[in-house]
């Protein structure tokens, strides 16, 4: 007795059934694989160009100049720096003074910061709140700085004068506390930017949207590991149609996004440029007041 | 009759890297790949072949890969005159004898393969089952071809190593 005879039987219908099924299965195989090799190449490019997107985005914020690098000042003085690389987005940090220890200071809500241009024109003010930060902290330490990002369009030398404020919007100028030495230091840093680095966590949100796609629906186009192994075994897969036009769509939003950062589009800016933070823009809870 | 381009050497090229146009040179006789098939026949059973001309004669060589490098050359027997039997085994019971004498020799049964033949430029895929009957001493085959109701082909041919196909080269035609 023979394989056939022991595991399909002696009737033709049966060998005709086992027949049948089995070109079901290599032509449910050949459907498989139709779309691993369809789809591979997006998997794979996906995983490569997060990658890419993220290397551009830590790089695209590197700094290209530190005007200032954590200078004391007295608050009531003002402090100023020199703007060397005009057009560029500029990162103001200031750290203010800021016990909860101190209680002259609890009626202390925030922080407004004037930016004077090389002409002495007030070009652009920050406001941050800060309460809520010492209420949430118990370290009894400084409150958390007030970070602001602009365009700095003309060379020269701009100055940075803070106010503690009782409240918001409301300049208590000379407040009382300044003239406690500890308190009436702030701290300031300004650092020039090589560009913008917005825009880069939506396209990897997308991208990372898309993997999650490919992961949930294993099952329809293959697990990834048989992804990996379909364009290990032919490279070629990601030239096909659907990944070119899937990595040509990613390209064009990199470059784009490059572009824009690169111009410093959803910056504040000033003078001609005179505008607010675009929606993309976090503001990490500065008001950008203009 | 052909021109092959470039002047290229031989030596870059096997069987598995012939495609439709390529000239080839097997039996002292240069041949060209005038059609080439791919065949499916489950998991990594897969094939290939092309059909062989000489400007008067076909031959069929097929190439797998799975589990171990086999290549074969065969000719298309008239099954209406050389095997009638087999052939209405065939379209009668679905499926051959399991033996048969032909050519001075007994050929058995050794394998069964339901698959997909696809034209490799049109991509049409064909349903086949094809039977394999090998001789005594397992140098030549038989293989009996269904597709379809009323198609049934048999082909007698032999296994061959790689050198035995010689002067691969891609054609092209001459000014």
């Amino acid at each position: 007795m023979g394989w056939y005879e022991r595991n399909i039987g002696y009737s033709r219908e049966s060998r005709n059934y086992y027949r049948r099924s089995v070109l079901e299965e290599i032509k449910a195989e050949r459907r498989q694989r139709k779309k691993q090799i369809r789809f591979a190449g997006i998997f794979v490019g996906n995983i490569a160009f997060i990658l890419l997107t993220l290397l551009l985005w830590m790089f695209s914020g590197n700094t290209k100049h530190t005007e200032l690098n954590q200078q004391k000042f007295k608050m009531a003085d003002g402090v100023t720096f020199e703007v060397i690389n005009p057009g560029k987005v500029h990162q103001i940090t200031l750290k203010v003074p800021y016990k909860t220890s101190l209680s002259n200071f609890e009626r202390a809500t925030g922080v407004l910061l004037d930016l004077y241009g090389p002409d002495g024109k007030r070009v652009y003010s920050f406001y941050k709140t800060l309460w809520w930060y010492r209420e949430s902290s118990e370290d009894q330490g400084a409150s958390e700085p007030l970070i602001a990002k602009i365009i700095l369009n003309e060379k020269g030398v701009y100055t940075v004068k803070p106010y503690m404020m009782d409240d918001e919007f409301t300049k208590k100028v000379g407040n009382v506390d300044l003239k406690k030495e500890k308190l009436s230091y702030g701290e300031l840093t300004v650092k020039s930017k090589r560009s913008g680095s917005l825009y880069f966590g939506y396209l990897i949100l997308f991208e990372l949207a898309i993997l999650v796609v490919f992961l949930i629906a294993g099952s329809y186009w293959g697990n990834p590991m048989q992804m990996w192994t379909t364009v290990k075994e032919d490279i070629r897969v990601i030239t096909q149609p659907i990944p070119l036009l899937y990595f040509g769509m990613l390209t064009a939003f990199l470059i784009l996004i490059m572009y824009w950062n690169y111009l410093g589009i959803g910056y504040a800016g000033y003078g001609d440029y005179l505008h607010s933070p675009n929606w993309f823009f976090g503001s990490d809870d500065v008001i950008y007041i203009g | 009759m052909f021109k092959s381009d470039k002047g290229g050497s031989s030596v870059d090229y096997t069987v598995k890297d012939i495609k439709k146009g390529y000239i080839v040179e097997y039996d002292l006789v240069s041949w060209e790949a005038i059609e080439e098939y791919e065949y499916d026949w489950g998991g990594n059973y897969k094939g290939k072949e092309w059909t062989l001309y000489d400007g008067k004669n076909e031959i069929y060589l097929y190439y797998g890969s799975f589990p171990s490098e086999e290549i074969s050359v065969s000719k298309r027997i008239n099954m209406m005159t050389e095997l009638p039997d087999l052939r209405e085994d065939v379209f009668h019971k679905d499926e051959p004898r399991t033996s048969f004498a032909y050519d001075g020799k007994t050929w058995n049964i050794v394998d069964e393969s339901p698959g997909l033949m696809i034209n490799s430029d049109t991509k049409e895929e064909v349903e086949i089952v094809s039977w394999t009957f090998n001789d005594p001493n397992e140098s030549e085959f038989i293989t009996v071809v269904r597709n379809g109701e009323k198609s049934v082909d048999a082909y007698k041919g032999k296994y061959i190593e790689n050198y035995e196909v010689s002067n691969i080269l891609p054609r092209t035609l001459e000014d």
